[in-house]
């Protein structure tokens, strides 16, 4: 399953962690431990928004000030 | 939350005791460990190290009938692939240790990462009993799980339970003493090796089978050697005749994928046992989540709401922001210019000009557009907040993505909708080069919120009524000639090589109305104080040269600039004037309507959109906004681009595309309103 779920990404494309789920017929959480499986083995990295690129922005207090835990996930090959 | 008594055990279990027997709780960390170990063994614990390891022991004794049960807390571990020292010593203490029962605590509410450890928990080939905790939490959540086919599916009993209310404690205790007796079989179906593993697991047992110390299953020590578990590598290396290992690497060389597929394998057993086991009814903010997703997630139906809900932001800050831009000129900055200009009549003419004109007149007009932006930052602030601008960048994305564009652009673009310089320098997560040059290229056609302050005070000037849908066209136009930039440089610079990038959205939320009124605040002090700096020093800079040499505009240093640029504009449909407020929009994008505001602040007590409307026709104007909306970005946004890229070769390609385009886009649009007749 994560082979598969490898070479899914690979393919290439914008992913979004439900609809993988419904891809693979499994749940989000199932995804999520894929995603982090992978990113332990060093096949994908993740970042979160605002991760380093905002460093001096007069913007940064304000952005994702509202759900910091809860802002947007992203995972990269 | 408080801790839990011990839980009192029936007087037949309390008897004197004699056997001591080893039980251990393994589980991940917050499963409720910690809340059964307390239940079972009351003030019958104590505290200590791990041999050599700053890890905490944890063991405690309670009675159970004729026996005394040896309770031992192991580390909380996520899995046992000896990444840490908590999972060294679980897996280590179940191996030497032996325990009479395992209890694999596992929680409700996440089975699947808890399945994970149990997966790894039956090659080590002691009795279990796996608790499942946390019913409750799960039952909150929408989650039902069928424990008796989970018992049967795993071949392991399976006890559910709440520990945090003390439910299913007590049935606890005759099933660890039925397993200790014997009478509670289990035959466990650990996760299969996948196939073509198969015949090289055998190969690997058949060669290390005579060496392997008595206390490890030797199954489980080959399938260490597949996953390339360095202890038991080391082990194997020094336990195997020198031969042998030669003959085990060289079978581990050949098979050096077998780790993925060995983990695979697991996660094929955890998702088969959850598809059976668990029933999910979509409750509260995931259910909203998913049913309101399937919409504004969509990769059709998405961008049509994203168009709709651009359109209803438009909608909201025209219809509220423009009769109180309205109401600012004329009752703030006209009566303060009048006042201005009365209480200056005897001051020489240049400090009445450079008050009036260059002060009024420029921060005066962009702060009359303090209400359109407050209004434009709020409801930006609450689609934020409500989590759908992260679904705004998705759809985006995934458009680029299905025309051959490269992924990775996403976060940038997410920032860029608030301002170009986060965006730009967002682009450091992309680790190829030429992925984020690309991106730092196209990043700059986010419409950012200076250029719809732009927008925001002249569309409403020319279009009336029709301002929100000219608006929409502009965004729509900066978005598609992104993409179409986007695609046609992912051909030159990646030729149409793809790559993937997974998000997570967040889910949506009820805005908090405090939070946006914060965002708000801050993000309208920025521009006030924008005003008061960048904006006032241009405008001030703009009157001097519009002043110098003789006091008159039409024979002004800036005016003959500005005749000198006019070739250029007019193709654009552009006066001088039009060039000049495009070109000063370079140090802050609002300027353009600054240096306008000085340029006409002779007639400031007309009001300058009333002013730009009786002097240009809406084909300019309609050209002039396509023109700002794709213009090279401001001085900020170059100067990142110029760090970011390192190089001003690249810094001057951004330039150059920009100008290309926004150049070729105002001569289109501003000929083809022309021939429409507006």
């Amino acid at each position: 399953m994560l082979e598969a779920f490898l070479d899914r990404i690979n393919r290439g494309g914008t992913l979004e962690v439900e609809s993988l789920a419904r891809e693979f017929d499994t749940t989000p959480e199932m995804v999520r431990m894929m995603l982090d499986q992978l990113q332990q083995m060093g096949r994908l990295k993740q970042y979160q928004a605002c991760s380093d690129g905002c460093a001096g922005c007069s913007l940064q207090k304000g952005c994702h000030s509202a759900h910091p835990q809860e802002s947007v996930k992203l995972w990269q090959l | 939350m408080s801790e839990p008594q011990a839980v009192t055990l029936p007087p037949s279990l309390s008897e004197q005791t004699t056997e001591e027997v080893l039980i251990a709780l393994a589980g991940q960390p917050n499963m409720g460990k910690s809340t059964l170990f307390n239940l079972l063994t009351g003030l019958h614990q104590h505290t200590g190290n791990w041999p050599g390891k700053t890890v905490e022991r944890l063991e405690g004794s309670f009675p159970l009938n004729h026996r005394t049960i040896r309770l031992v807390d192991l580390p909380g571990t996520y899995s046992l692939t000896a990444n840490s020292p908590e999972e060294v010593i679980t897996r280590e203490f179940i191996l030497h240790e032996k325990p009479a029962v395992l209890l694999a605590i596992v929680s409700a509410a996440n089975l699947e990462r808890s399945l994970y450890l149990v997966s790894e928990l039956i090659p080590l080939q002691v009795p279990m009993i796996v608790v499942l905790n946390m019913m409750d939490v799960a039952s909150q959540e929408g989650i039902r799980i069928d424990a008796v086919s989970l018992e049967r599916q795993l071949g392991i009993p399976v006890l559910p339970m709440v520990a945090s209310r003390r439910e299913g404690v007590k049935e606890l205790l005759p099933m660890i003493e039925e397993v200790i007796e014997g009478k509670l079989c289990s035959s466990p179906n650990p996760p299969p090796v996948r196939g073509d593993h198969q015949e090289v697991l055998h190969q690997l047992v058949a060669l290390i089978s005579a060496f392997v110390p008595p206390v490890y299953p030797v199954d489980w020590v080959g399938l260490k050697l597949l996953e390339g578990d360095q202890e038991i590598t080391h082990m194997m290396q020094t336990m195997l005749p020198q031969t042998t290992w030669r003959q085990v690497e060289e079978i581990l060389k050949k098979h050096e994928d077998a780790y993925l597929a060995v983990v695979s394998g697991r996660y094929e057993w955890i998702a088969g046992m959850i598809r059976t086991v668990v029933s999910r009814s979509k409750i509260g903010q995931m259910g909203i989540t998913e049913r309101l997703d399937r919409w504004a997630a969509h990769p059709v139906w998405g961008l049509f709401i994203l168009a709709g809900i651009m359109g209803i932001v438009f909608w909201l800050t025209f219809t509220l922001g423009t009769p109180l831009q309205g109401l600012m000129e004329n009752w703030l900055i006209l009566p303060l210019a009048n006042g201005a200009a009365g209480a200056l009549a005897s001051s020489p003419m240049w400090v009445r000009g450079m008050i009036v004109d260059g002060l009024i007149g420029g921060v005066g007009s962009v702060l009359t557009f303090l209400p359109i932006i407050a209004i434009f930052f709020a409801t930006f602030a609450l689609l934020e907040d409500v989590g759908y601008m992260a679904r705004a960048a998705y759809v985006m994305d995934n458009l680029m993505h299905h025309m051959g564009l490269h992924g990775k652009s996403f976060l940038p673009l997410f920032l860029g909708f608030g301002c170009n310089v986060p965006a730009i320098m967002g682009t450091r997560v992309i680790e190829s080069w030429s992925a984020r040059l690309l991106t730092i290229l196209i990043a700059p056609l986010v419409p950012c919120t200076a250029r719809m302050a732009v927008v925001a005070f002249i569309a409403p000037t020319f279009f009336g009524k029709n301002a929100l849908w000219y608006s929409w066209g502009l965004v729509m136009v900066s978005l598609l000639t992104l993409v179409v930039s986007g695609v046609v440089l992912n051909r030159i610079l990646f030729k149409g090589q793809r790559s993937a990038f997974i998000m997570e959205m967040p889910l949506y939320h009820i805005p908090n109305f405090r939070t946006i009124g914060v965002l708000v605040g801050q993000r309208s002090f920025s521009f006030v104080k924008k005003a008061g700096t960048t904006i006032l020093a241009v405008s001030l800079l703009i009157w001097v040269f519009s002043y110098l040499p003789a006091g008159n505009l039409e024979t002004s240093y800036l005016a003959r600039f500005g005749q000198w640029l006019s070739p250029v504009g007019k193709i654009m449909g552009f006066d001088w004037k039009l060039t000049l407020a495009l070109i000063t929009s370079f140090p802050a994008k609002e300027n353009a309507i600054a240096t306008l505001g000085v340029i006409f602040g002779n007639s400031v007590g007309a009001g300058l959109a009333n002013t730009l409307a009786a002097t240009y026709t809406p084909a300019t104007a309609l050209s002039f906004l396509v023109v700002t909306m794709l213009f090279i970005p401001c001085a900020a946004t170059v100067g990142v681009i110029k760090q970011e890229t390192n190089s001003w070769k690249w810094t001057l390609v951004s330039i150059g595309l920009l100008l290309l385009i926004s150049l070729f886009a105002g001569v289109v649009v501003y000929h083809l309103a022309v021939w429409i007749g507006a």
